[in-house]
């Protein structure tokens, strides 16, 4: 008997051992272990050993079948470890396929400056006001200094709906309505749609963008007019950039200034795009004009103010590197996408 | 304007480098635009500001320069010699239109001998970009560009009994000018007239009949201050341009009349060109007394921000030719030079010190007052709201011109009655592309797909916060102009991968687009329903309602439309109005239970009529469902030999959950029952098991 169920033993070890599959395993289960398995089998059969052999005999099978049992368990984990291991072998992707990305669009550069720009500005204290693109010839010039009929309206050239409206010609026709709806203290940026009479080509649009600003109170200066503009300069472009005021002429502003930025590209240098001046034109600005404080009510004497106004186009222009002012407009795809991290 | 170094600097000795010259000049407001040529040939190209007419001419600049570097300027030679008769036995001059003509001067120039002028002059002329013509003719332009006074020569032979009349211009009179051209003139515009006809233009053009030519032998030179108004008017009336009629428009003044028409004198005299009758008519009627501004250096340092010394302000403005006088309380009484006539005012006169005293040295501060209260300005946080929603939809933004034309609204099938009602027209358009304001963004996102398509790319998908313009009510001032959200995609939404080849945009994709940005806003109350548009193709075109409002529309581009845009594949267009929206937008989050029983599922199967709306079927599933339905999701629509023709089945998935109870089988049996029964009833509709 001992021999026999050596023998058993052996045999079922053998086959665990060569089992490749969990299937195969399962198979071995059954045969020694399944309801009619060897083992079980012998373990039924015990009635036909004599009385005495019983006891030895089954404890012998029934350690047997531990045995068994426990060989098939440790293989079990096994083949279960070389199956994952199989399958995930099978699983491998080729990493360098390209992803299945949700599409996402880009901004457009126009509307990434205005942000940046209301950013800057509203960390000052400034805040956004807008108005009609259609505008009062009355806000866009006659309260501005510029009276009709005058020469000085040659110096923007205009388009008109009728007699009294125009196209506004800058978002400075909004400080008129600003005043003349608040009371100092005021500070505000009025991004904004802009048009002039100008045909399209590669530096020009009739219709661009501009971020006007505004502050009205006691006491505002020139050098006020310096100091914020200065900084809106090194935020906006980079806190090395320098900036210069050279005197200029506006109808609505008195003095009157335009700074230039150390240019962007050759930083003072000189190079194509300053025209080998080292310096870029970014805005004009200067302390309201005593005339257009009185037009809204307020007393010179008692209040000044401070007016700017830039190009939104021109200031994406220098800061993108664009060469060609018409692809703000023309909105080819292979242009706005590039924006897509804006 | 063109400024030769050489000729600059014969009025102020001792100017510096021409680099030195351009640095200063632009800091303090005379902006080099660019300088040409090497050495003491160089020429200065200088922006003016429209202010500044004393500074048209080269000793205008000299003046300005005089005075930053410090330097004496040396003023041109005004003697004139005269010899022969008293000019007021060849000329006289009759003002008739004192408005307009302020002042008129004439000389007369006997015993002409007209020739080339000398060399050096010409040289002059042409580095200024004036092409020399006679001695005459290059005088009178050599004195414009030495002094910023036009002059003008009449062949005074040609002016019966030398009498220069000054008036309007008769309604129905006409004159040709030197440049051959007949203009008609009106009564608004300044003639200089002979005793019957108009002889010249004033300020703008001399005529023909009067020109000099080489057999002139007696010229009539004159002087004059035209008012600027009136010229300017006069030249964009007449579309002409000339070097005259600029300076005019800027304005002149009465002194330089005399200053330019001595020194033309002196030359004609000096170059031998003939003999200068003794005197000068003088009609003068716009005599007025000098303007004089009262300074106080305090207040000029409190507008800068400065600490300027009074004496130094006293200084800088009177190098630039202001002359003050002290008054009590530490203020001047500044009268002003009458080169200056943009001075007017005390602030015009702290630009002055501040220019002269250098922008540079004011120091930078940054306001004292305290800002006023911010509030965010809803508008633009709702527009980056809205950006940011449709750029993760994959729409990407675009900025167009909010022009348009007749022509473009008859590609996109806009009604002709509206649009005589409705659009904003431009009087002076640019160009027949540019002819009116937009009234539907429609009209510039086609463009963009047009223009990406005609670049070989068919797949975009982009939006754009625009304004559109209409006249709703004819009585406001103002047309209305509305912010609208415009969407556009034609092509592939998603790029084709290896995985998917990816489908075309069609109505469900938009309106997917659509139904994430209401949600994405917090407007949960919308709905879609069928409409029509005269762009858009009628059988597939929806208007968006939010609590039974009207906010906008979305559908596929009209056939017929899209072939005449030339576009190969079909495209979507959807205008969604921003203030509808912005009204309802919401941020509010009150966050609600998490659901703590589960939830059962059950699928539906509804065969119904082809043209039955699905939303008829998903109403009634909630209106019988009753408090205990929680999401109805159709997952499936079928039409083929299944179901009966022109019938479709729309399967459901509907699940149910208690807030308060785990539902028993029973109780999800019996309002599944009570669904199956209320389509059923009221749709006509059989369950498909």
């Amino acid at each position: 008997m001992d021999e026999k169920a050596k023998k058993l033993i052996a045999e079922a070890k053998e086959s665990i051992e060569s089992a490749m599959s969990l299937q195969g395993l399962e198979e071995v289960r059954v045969k020694y272990l399944g309801k009619k398995g060897e083992i079980t089998q012998a373990l039924r059969s015990l009635s036909k050993y004599p009385q005495e052999e019983r006891p030895a005999i089954g404890r012998y099978l029934n350690e047997a079948r531990e045995t068994v049992e426990g060989m098939i368990e440790k293989r079990r984990g096994e083949i279960a470890a070389i199956e994952l291991e199989m399958r995930l072998k099978a699983e491998e992707v080729d990493v360098t396929l390209p992803g299945k990305r949700p599409s996402i669009g880009a901004r457009h550069p126009i509307s990434v400056v205005y942000e940046e720009l209301e950013l800057i500005f509203g960390h000052m204290g400034f805040q956004v006001y807008e108005g009609p693109d259609v505008e009062l010839d009355y806000n866009n010039f006659e309260a501005l200094n510029v009276p009709r009929n005058h020469p000085s309206r040659d110096i923007q050239d205009t388009f008109y709906i009728s007699q009294d409206l125009v196209l506004r010609t800058h978002t400075t026709c909004v400080d008129i309505r600003i005043m003349k709806a608040q009371k100092p203290p005021i500070r505000a940026i009025i991004p904004g749609k802009v048009y002039r009479f100008d045909a399209v080509d590669p530096s020009h649009l009739p219709v661009f963008h501009q971020l006007d600003g505004l502050v009205v109170d006691e006491g505002i200066t020139f050098g006020d007019v310096k100091g914020v503009l200065a900084r809106f300069a090194r935020e906006f472009f980079g806190p090395d950039t320098e900036v210069r005021f050279r005197p200029s002429y506006f109808p609505f502003t008195e003095p009157s200034a335009e700074m230039d930025v150390s240019c962007v590209l050759c930083h003072g240098s000189g190079c194509r795009l300053c025209k080998y001046t080292g310096w870029l034109e970014i805005l004009g600005s200067g302390l309201l004009h005593p005339k257009v404080l009185k037009e809204v009510g307020f007393d010179p004497e008692d209040v000044s103010g401070l007016a700017f106004g830039m190009g939104v186009d021109r200031v994406s222009v220098l800061k993108y590197g664009i060469e060609d002012i018409r692809l703000l407009v023309e909105n080819d795809m292979a242009f706005n996408l590039q924006f897509i991290h804006a | 304007m063109l400024v030769p170094y050489r000729w600059l600097s014969q009025y102020v000795p001792g100017l510096p480098p021409p680099d030195a010259v351009a640095e200063a000049l632009t800091m303090s407001g005379t902006a080099c635009e660019s300088i040409t040529g090497e050495g003491e040939d160089v020429v200065f190209d200088f922006e003016i500001t429209h202010d500044r007419a004393d500074c048209m001419s080269i000793f205008g600049i000299a003046r300005e320069a005089a005075c930053v570097f410090g330097l004496e300027l040396k003023h041109p030679d005004l003697r004139v010699n005269e010899e022969g008769p008293q000019v007021d036995e060849l000329a006289s001059v009759k003002i008739m239109s004192p408005d307009l003509c302020r002042r008129y001067m004439a000389r007369v120039i006997t015993e002409v001998k007209i020739g080339p002028s000398p060399e050096w002059m010409q040289k002059k002329l042409i580095a200024c970009g004036i092409r020399p013509i006679n001695n005459v003719v290059d005088i009178t332009n050599y004195v414009m560009l030495e002094l910023g006074q036009p002059l003008h020569a009449f062949d005074l032979d040609r002016i019966p009994d030398g009498a220069i009349i000054v008036r309007r211009a008769r309604d129905g009179e006409s004159i040709v000018t030197i440049d051959g051209e007949t203009r008609e003139l009106s009564e608004d515009m300044l003639v200089i007239a002979d005793k019957k006809s108009p002889v010249a233009i004033a300020g703008v053009m001399g005529g023909e009949s009067t020109e000099v030519q080489e057999s002139t032998t007696q010229v009539l030179l004159e002087a004059a201050t035209f008012d600027s108004v009136s010229v300017w008017r006069t030249q964009r009336a007449l579309k002409m341009r000339t070097e005259a009629s600029v300076r005019f428009s800027r304005g002149l003044w009465p002194e330089n009349a005399r200053l330019g028409l001595d020194r033309a004198a002196m030359l004609m005299a000096e170059l031998k060109v003939g003999k200068v009758s003794r005197g000068t008519v003088d009609e003068y009627p716009g005599a007025r007394p000098p303007i004089h501004i009262r300074l106080r250096p305090e207040r000029v340092n409190r507008l800068l921000g400065t600490v300027i010394p009074r004496d130094e302000m006293k200084l800088i403005l009177m190098r630039l030719g202001f002359i003050l006088n002290e008054r009590d309380e530490g203020s001047y009484r500044v009268i002003i030079p009458d080169h200056r006539m943009d001075v007017l005012q005390e602030e015009d006169l702290v630009e002055e010190i501040a220019r002269i005293y250098g922008y540079d040295k004011i120091p930078a501060t940054v306001p004292k007052g305290a800002p006023p209260e911010i509030r965010l300005n809803p508008e633009r946080r709702f527009e980056s709201k809205v950006g940011e929603i449709l750029r993760s939809s994959g729409l990407t933004e675009v900025n167009t011109m909010t022009f348009t034309s007749e022509a473009v609204c008859d590609e996109l099938r806009l009604p002709s009655e509206d649009i005589e009602r409705g659009k904003v027209k431009i009087k002076n358009p640019i160009s027949s592309d540019y002819t009116m304001l937009r009234t539907t963004l429609f009209v510039s996102l086609v463009d963009v797909l047009r223009r990406n398509a005609s670049r070989q790319r068919d797949d975009v998908a982009v939006y754009e916060i625009g304004k559109v313009f209409r006249w709703h009510d004819p009585d406001s001032i103002l047309p209305c102009e509305r912010k609208m959200i415009g969407l556009a995609a034609m092509g592939k939404l998603e790029q084709p991968n290896w995985r998917t080849p990816g489908e075309d945009v069609d109505f469900f994709h938009m309106k997917g687009i659509i139904e994430a940005l209401l949600e994405g806003l917090g407007i949960f109350g919308y709905s879609f329903e069928k409409a029509t548009h005269p762009t858009l193709h009628p059988g597939r075109t929806a208007k968006v309602l939010v609590e039974g409002e009207d906010i906008g529309c979305f559908g596929q581009i009209h056939p017929a439309v899209r072939e005449a845009l030339g576009l190969k594949k079909s495209a979507y267009l959807g205008e969604l109005d921003c203030e509808k929206l912005l009204r309802r937008m919401s941020q509010d989050i009150k966050v609600r239970q998490l659901p703590r029983f589960p939830a059962v599922t059950r699928d539906i199967a509804v065969v119904v009529q082809r043209g039955v709306e699905s939303r008829r079927v998903e109403d009634k599933i909630w209106e019988a469902g009753e408090s205990l339905v929680e999401s109805v999701h159709l997952f499936d629509i079928y039409e083929g030999p299944q179901v009966p023709p022109d019938h479709k089945s729309l399967a459901y998935s509907i699940t149910y959950r208690s807030p308060d109870r785990t539902l028993t089988d029973e109780e999800v049996a019996e309002v599944h029952g009570r669904i199956v029964e209320g389509i059923t009833s009221a749709l006509g509709a059989s369950i498909r098991s």
